[in-house]
Formats: C-alpha cells, structure tokens, sequence
C-alpha cells in the first residue's frame, strides 16, 4: 500500500517560502501526518508482537508492504514511536509510486492501496497537491497530479482490486478557473497500447464534488477516522457458517457515509463521501461481530412513559429499553432484529415493525404514534 | 431444502417484454448472505433460490434505486416452497405516477413539506438540436398531470435532441436531456437530505420500468443490483444488438457493459450505433470509448467520434458525459495528447462542473443548453436572478466564489479579470432574449398548470 500525508506546504498560506501567484486560499494543514501515522497503526495492527485484536486481516492477500510519504517528514504514531520517511514532494510521489506500482504488479491477485491526504481541488478531475506546489513560479501545476487519470490509467496495469482512497477538498478554485484545459498530468499516463485488465476497483473520495474535507487540528481526519471506525468494527457483512465478517468496498463506502453523517450530528462541518466501487472484493475479514449504533425515538414525547422498545433476534430479547429515556442511542451487534415499542399495559395498542436488517454501521428509527 | 419464490407487483414491460424485476438478497439471523436473486411480475419460475435445510427462518429483502426497502420474515421448516410477495401495496397517491415508483419514494411525497405550488410559478421550456444549435421550441404534450406535490407531463420527443428547461423563484433553472420516444417527465419535491440536492427533482421515464430500474443501479453504480436484475451482460448485449429498433435501449446497454468492462460482448455494433444513428450523441461516445479500450486503440477513429458527439448536441445520460470526460482525459494524459481535443475537454469539463446530479438523465444548471453554469440562477425567464448558494446549499464562501470565477470565465472569455469580478447583471443574454421581457407572451415558455380547487 502507498500512504501519501501532504502537510507542509512552503508555498501556500502561512508558508516558508514565497507565496505562489494563486494560493487559492490554501494554506497548512495539520492532519494529514496524524492520519497517515494513524492509518499505517491499523494496517501494522496484527503484525505487531503480540497482535492487536484490530488491523488489517485478509487471509487471501496478507498485507505485504507498506510505502509511505509525507510532509512534514515525522509521522506521529499513538504509541511514540514516531518515523521520519520522505518528504511528500512530487518527485518522491512519484517515485514513490512507482515503486508500489511494480510490488503491485507482481501478482494479478494483490490489493493494491492508495491512500492520499492533503490539500486537492477539481474541474471535472480531482487534482492533488504534492508538497512542492508552487516551487517553479511558471508552473505551479507541475508539482501537482490528477489522480482521476492515474486511476484510469491503473486499469490497465493492476489486474487486482485497486483502493483509493482521496482524503482531500474537491473546490472548484479561481486559479484554475482561467486555466481550463492546462491539467495537471496523471502520475503515470494510460497506455493505451495495453488492453484494460482490472475488473475491481474503489475510489473513495472523503468530499463531494465541489466540497470540502476537514480535519480537527493536528489529529486524522474525519474521513481517515470514520475509515479506521468503519474497518474496525463498523463494517461488514457475515461470512455464511463460520465466525468471521467481510468487509468489501460497499460495505466501505456505506459505512464511511453514515459515519461521516454521525460526526456531523455530532457538531462536525458537514463532509459528504463520494464513492464509486465496481465489483467489490473482500477487503478486510473482521474477526468479531460488527456492531450497529441504534438511535431509537418515540413521539410524540408524553407517550413515552407508557412504552418499552424492545429488540428480538430469532425470537430472544436483545435489548429492552424504557422508552422514558428516549431518545435512546445503544449499541447492538448486526444482524436481523425484529423491533417493537410495546404498551406497558395494552399490548393491543403495540406498534411492532417488520423484520430489520441491522446493518452495520447504525441504525435509527422513531417510533410515531 | 427449501426453495423460494419471489414475486413483485410492478406494471410495465421491457422492449423485449422483460418483466420489471427488482433485486433481493436473502438473510438468515445473523445478516449473512444467503442468496442473491430478483423478484419479478407474475413470473414465479425464474425468481427461485433454494434455502439449505439448517435454516429454520430467512429474511428476504428487496429494494429498489429509490432507497425503498421491504423486509419479509419467512418460516421455511418443513416447507417445501414458499412464495414471498414484495411491493405489493399500492403505495401511489396517483396512477398517472405509479410508473416512477423505483426512482421517486411516491408513497411518501403526499407527506412531503416542500410542495409544488402555484405561487411558485414554475416555468418550462423544450430545446431542440437543430442544424447545430439548441433551439427553444413549442412543446406538445400528450397529458399533463398536476398535484401538489407532483406533476407529470406525456410527450413524444422527435429524433433529435431535445432537453427541457425548467426554473422558478425557488427552483434553479436546469436543463434535463429528453430521449426520443414516448417520455414521461415526473417533477416532484427532493426528500434528499444532501444539501447539494435542488428542490425539485425531475424523473424522466421510457415506459420501461426494466430498463430504468437497470439504468438507476447503473448510475448509481451498483453494478451488482444491476447484474442480478438484468442477467448482464446478456440482456445488455441483447438491448445493444436491437440498436435498429430501439437505439436508445441500445445505449443503455452499451453503457452497462462499457462501465463494466464487458467489451467483448459489444461486438462491432457500437460502430453501427455511430454511423447509423447521426442525431445520437450517445452512439459517438459510445463508440469513442470502445475503440479506446481495445488493446491497440484506433485513436484516429476515437477522434471521429468525439468531434461528431458536439456536433450531435448532448448525450441523453449522465453516464455519456462523465465517459465522454474520461476519453478526452484518457486521450490527453496519454502520448496522444493533441492541441485540438483542449477546446472539447474544456467544453466537458463546463458541463460536468454544472452538472445538476438528478438521477440517469444528463441535467445540468444553467441560461442556455450551450452555457452551462454552475451557478445556480432563479426566477422567471426575463427576471434571471443569481443564488446565493454558500448561503443556501450550504458551501463555504470561499468556494462560492470561485465557483463564481468558474461559470464567469466560461462565459465571458477574453475579458479581463477585473471585468470578470464585476457582478453580472440578470441581462436578458445567451441567446434567453424573450417575448414575455418584451410583452408578449412565449410560445415556447409553458407554466405548470394551477391546481383543481
């Protein structure tokens, strides 16, 4: 997997060096390295000695190498070993990628990863910005690429599934407004003398078109947290007859989506998941049940004395909750529930729904009576 | 063993008479995956899984593209069949409208709060690719339909392409491509609770509920809903092997298996679908995108094609434009970068930026069909008026305004930056002069019809 942080950027706002002519309002960004530190944690998780109980686990393609860039140059991680690797320039992208690019190729059966972090904005492409933007002042654009091409022009490299996963803004910037046409160039242009191989493919953009992605100061981002959330217990569908849960690229962007709309329940600035996954493959297998947040309501408010919300799986009560308390937010593990909010007294006047299929990442409904 | 049946209550056939089917997984307990089928009219034979004895209960769900769910809890001990039922309520406050069920939630658009209201004054107008310009035109409608929480109109759309127009105080003027044939157009409130979504959404339909419900998992990308429903790629090969007899079915097809890297099932009709259907943009995209994916592609060819999809007007689906995108982008992060591709990559990528995201159909906001705008602008056809969208839809000002510097230097090129910033008056421009700004009243303007009291 390739992890690409881009943090530091000498030639945009509150920079070291000179300004660039179009800053586009751009300036430093504090998250990317916690997010790549954070990221390459769960990737390692089930590597370490002894193994944590979360981290990546595909037991068809284990994880083989973990390429990684960034600026500024340090990489937090939460246990203080913190790692110096290249600076995230354009140069060192691409090399960089190359290298990734050949261990991917190696075998039509790897996963191939690209995670990226930093600053990226978009005409009818998304282009990123490497750390050296603006570094020659006649062409700013140069320390830049469209990752939209690079996927495209994966496709005929990398028979694998491909993830990317894009944690950057998708605005629509004045810079570019004039320049329509003068693109960034892909990080590795299509050959088009070779056929198209790749059948798999997920492209996780963490912003709408022509939105932006945010990120709590000197932490992950709310795109790179809900992502590590979703894959470590808020995602994932029950392998028939054994004790273990895929997690595919649906199951990715599904999850990422509603979390992502938790955190803004929750007083984030809204960020909206872009996905685009076609044929998903199993990503990841979750050892343990994926839980489902179950946000429960009963209206109108004065009835809620009288009621029980009540949870059954295969006809045994899961959950019983007084709908005094409303509203109510637990947690369950996944799977087919069926849910009523019962009369204490007259069961006669019980509002009992059809079966549910509780999936994971949450679950909410209001009961109106 | 256990075998299920599964049926669905939906009106309407395909082209070839293909049932409108509707995808359901089924689940035991614990949410696992049991079986992944269809359920389909009438037609109990095809949509059957078999259930392994240890199951004692499964859940079967089925959904469709609208986001509209049903769940059935099925006892299946000691039986050896057992037929399960899906959408069989007849959930539409109206018959003229049941049609858009797979698209629009209809049985919750009565309870909708954003209504469609008289005051409201929505105004349409039909466009037609005519000699290599849009030209707005009288439209003649078959049945009009009007609720207050929808409306619909019937019409026949000609061989060339057509988009339909439509604007209000509240609702931004957006365009909305046609295909040829018997249309029904469903406007009704957007229950979305994207703050990118508009007011209103525009349905567009065929009288294919197979087809559309194929196309909706398309565009959403759901290409394992689509393949279940669709038996693709045969039934996508089968659609683009009767390009002669219904071109636009063709594409669909075409499309699905373009998106899904199917070639092999495209043949050389995609060839036929360009040179035989001149009015159809989609069949030069479609073409430009096959040749571009043969391991030793006829680029020569491609740029046939892509000079021919401007001359044709617009493709009629979204999914056209975002690959016409990807060809020129394809073309020009390739060796074949060309000089002369820049202008129709610029032209695009206007298109796509202005792009109104409101299901298959290609929809884009904007004055004219030939300028595109992001901006959004409201109001009556001669008292144009900009929205504030970072106050309205929620984004941050700095986007506003280079979304603003986007549409402003897409329209006004060549003129200087500081021309550029000025605001720009509503000026009865872009080819929009009216006869209602002069007095008299449009013959191709129509205003939705006032409600019965």
């Amino acid at each position: 997997m390739l992890l690409i942080g881009v943090g530091s950027y000498p030639h945009l706002g509150a920079g070291e060096k000179n300004l660039v002519e179009e800053p586009m309002g751009l300036g430093q960004l504090t998250s990317p390295a916690p997010s790549v530190g954070a990221l390459f944690e769960w990737f390692r998780g089930r590597t370490l000695a002894p193994p944590r109980q979360v981290g990546y686990n595909n037991p068809y393609v284990p994880l083989a190498s973990i390429e990684i860039c960034c600026s500024p140059r340090e990489v937090p991680c939460a246990d203080g070993a913190n790692f110096v690797v290249e600076e995230a320039t354009k140069a060192n992208i691409e090399a960089c990628f190359g290298r990734w690019l050949q261990r991917c190729k190696q075998h039509p059966g790897n996963i191939s990863v690209l995670y990226f972090c930093g600053h990226g904005v978009m005409v009818a492409n998304h282009y990123l910005l490497a750390s050296d933007f603006g570094t020659d002042e006649n062409q700013p654009w140069s320390s830049a690429f469209d990752i939209t091409t690079t996927l495209k022009a994966l496709e005929r490299e990398l028979a694998g599934p491909i993830y990317f996963f894009i944690d950057a803004c998708r605005q629509i910037p004045r810079a570019l407004s004039g320049k329509l046409g003068a693109n960034p160039l892909a990080l590795r242009p299509a050959d088009l003398d070779k056929a198209i191989v790749n059948t798999s493919r997920a492209l996780y953009e963490a912003a709408g078109e022509g939105r932006q992605a945010f990120g709590p100061p000197a932490e992950p981002s709310r795109f790179t947290t809900a992502l590590i959330q979703s894959l470590s217990g808020y995602a994932g569908r029950k392998i028939p007859g054994v004790h273990r849960w895929e997690v595919n690229g649906d199951d990715l962007a599904n999850s990422i989506r509603t979390l992502l709309e938790i955190y803004v329940k929750q007083g984030a600035k809204r960020q909206i998941l872009d996905p685009a996954v076609l044929e998903p493959t199993t990503f990841h297998v979750a050892t343990a049940q994926p839980m489902v947040k179950v946000a429960l309501d009963l209206l109108p408010p004065p009835q809620r004395a009288n009621f029980l919300l009540h949870l059954k799986q295969n006809g045994l009560s899961k959950e019983r909750r007084d709908a005094a308390g409303c509203p109510l937010d637990f947690e369950v593990g996944s799977g087919i529930y069926e849910l009523g909010a019962y009369h204490k007294v007259d069961q006669g006047i019980s509002h009992v729904l059809e079966p549910e299929n509780l999936s994971p990442p949450a679950w909410s409904y209001v009961f109106t009576l | 063993m256990t075998i299920l049946k599964f049926t669905v209550n939906f009106p309407g056939r395909g082209y070839y008479g293909e049932e409108p089917a509707v995808p359901v997984e089924v689940l035991d307990a614990d949410g696992a995956v049991l079986a992944r089928t269809v359920a389909i009219p009438y037609d109990d034979q095809k949509a059957t899984v078999d259930i392994p004895e240890n199951n004692r209960v499964v859940y079967a769900v089925a959904r469709l593209p609208s986001g509209e769910q049903q769940t059935r809890r099925v006892d299946i001990v000691g039986k050896v069949t057992e037929k399960v039922d899906f959408f069989t309520d007849y959930t539409s406050p109206n018959e003229w409208l049941y049609w858009s069920r797979p698209q629009l939630r209809i049985n919750e658009l009565s309870a909708a709060t954003g209504s469609i209201s008289d005051q409201e004054r929505m105004w349409f107008r039909l466009w037609r690719w005519s000699n290599r310009v849009w030209q707005a035109d009288k439209a003649n409608f078959d049945h009009v339909h009007r609720e207050s929480y929808a409306a619909q109109f019937d019409l026949k759309v000609p061989d060339n392409p057509c988009v339909l127009q439509l604007g209000s105080h509240r609702v931004p003027w957006r365009f909305v491509a046609l295909p040829p044939g018997d249309v029904q157009v469903a406007i009704a409130p957007n229950m979305s609770t994207d703050p990118r979504a508009h007011p209103v959404r525009v349905v567009v339909g065929r009288g294919m509920p197979q087809e559309e419900i194929f196309l909706a998992y398309l565009e959403k990308g759901n290409f394992t809903a689509a393949r279940e429903i669709a038996d693709a790629p045969r039934t996508a090969e089968k659609m683009l092997s009767g390009k002669y007899d219904n071109p636009v079915s063709a594409c669909i097809g075409a499309y699905f298996l373009l998106r899904t890297n199917k070639t092999d099932f495209l043949h050389d009709w995609p060839r036929n679908l360009f040179n035989d259907f001149q009015w159809l943009a989609d069949g030069a995209v479609i073409y430009a995108a096959q040749v571009l994916k043969k391991p030793k592609p006829q680029v020569d060819q491609a740029d046939i094609a892509l000079r021919a999809v401007f001359e044709r007007g617009l493709p009629v689906f979204r999914v056209g434009m975002v690959m016409l995108n990807e060809c020129l982008q394809l073309l020009q992060g390739s060796s074949f970068r060309s000089k002369e591709r820049e202008p129709w990559l610029s032209r695009v990528e206007r298109y796509l930026v202005a792009e109104a995201h409101d299901g298959a159909a290609l929809s884009f906001l904007g004055r004219s069909p030939e300028s595109p705008d992001p901006i959004p602008v409201t109001g009556l056809l001669d008292k144009p008026r900009r929205q504030n969208i970072f106050r309205d839809r929620d984004i941050q000002r700095t986007q506003d305004k280079s979304a603003r510097r986007l549409s402003e230097s897409a329209g006004n090129a060549g003129r200087t930056p500081k021309t550029a910033r000025r605001p720009r008056k509503p000026a009865l421009t872009d080819g929009l002069r009216t006869l209602e700004a002069m007095g008299e009243p449009d013959p191709t303007v129509f205003y939705l019809p006032p409600l019965k009291k």
